[in-house]
């Protein structure tokens, strides 16, 4: 639950946030390709949670939140649909891990093959790499080839 | 749409999304993990309830 909570916060602080530009020479389809799997994880991160509390209440069980007390249950017990759902979940879950994948090996693809800042856009500052000395401030698409 | 307005001056997203970024994946990791330790574990007839409320908590 606390992954959709943080899903939640990240949404509305991206709302108010300012972020980098496309890289200037990132193809028209790439660019489509990313928004769109982005807008899967974020879907996907909403929705996992609420499946597996769902799936938890079908039980007849309850999630106690890092052993502090127990959420309200959203539904009664059902053990048809808990299965139903169980298996919902699981293959989101499965669906989540391939675009999990996708995401990794693209901001992998820029970085060590298009030597764009795609991913030191996302680093943390100490593991950035370094710019090249003069061409760090040059271009709308960061390239330092 | 979530980058359709990008500023062509800014290097790098914010601390708060880097942060929450990286937080997101460490919970993932840590459910994803939990998940498939739970799924192994219950074969094997070990108790996981707390196993269980991390990765539900999480």
């Amino acid at each position: 639950m606390t992954v959709w909570v943080v899903t939640l916060g990240r949404l509305v602080w991206r709302q108010f946030a300012r972020f980098p530009n496309w890289p200037a020479d990132m193809p028209q389809t790439m660019r489509f390709a990313a928004q769109w799997s982005e807008y899967a994880l974020y879907a996907l991160l909403l929705t996992q949670p609420i499946l597996g509390l769902l799936e938890t209440n079908a039980y007849g069980d309850r999630v106690n939140l890092f052993f502090l007390g127990q959420l309200p249950a959203l539904m009664g017990q059902n053990r048809p649909l808990a299965k139903q759902l169980a298996a919902v979940h699981e293959t989101v879950g499965f669906l989540f891990l391939g675009l999990i994948a996708l995401h990794a090996s693209a901001a992998l693809y820029h970085h060590f093959w298009c030597r764009d800042d795609t991913l030191n856009a996302m680093l943390p500052a100490g593991m950035r790499r370094r710019a090249t000395p003069g061409r760090a401030h040059e271009s709308r698409s960061f390239r330092r080839r | 749409m979530l980058r359709a307005d990008g500023d062509p001056e800014l290097r790098v997203f914010d601390p708060m999304i880097r942060s929450l970024h990286w937080l997101t994946l460490f919970l993932v990791i840590t459910i994803f993990g939990l998940a498939f330790s739970i799924e192994f574990g219950s074969s094997r007839g070990r108790p996981l309830r707390s196993s269980s409320c991390i990765a539900r908590s999480a």
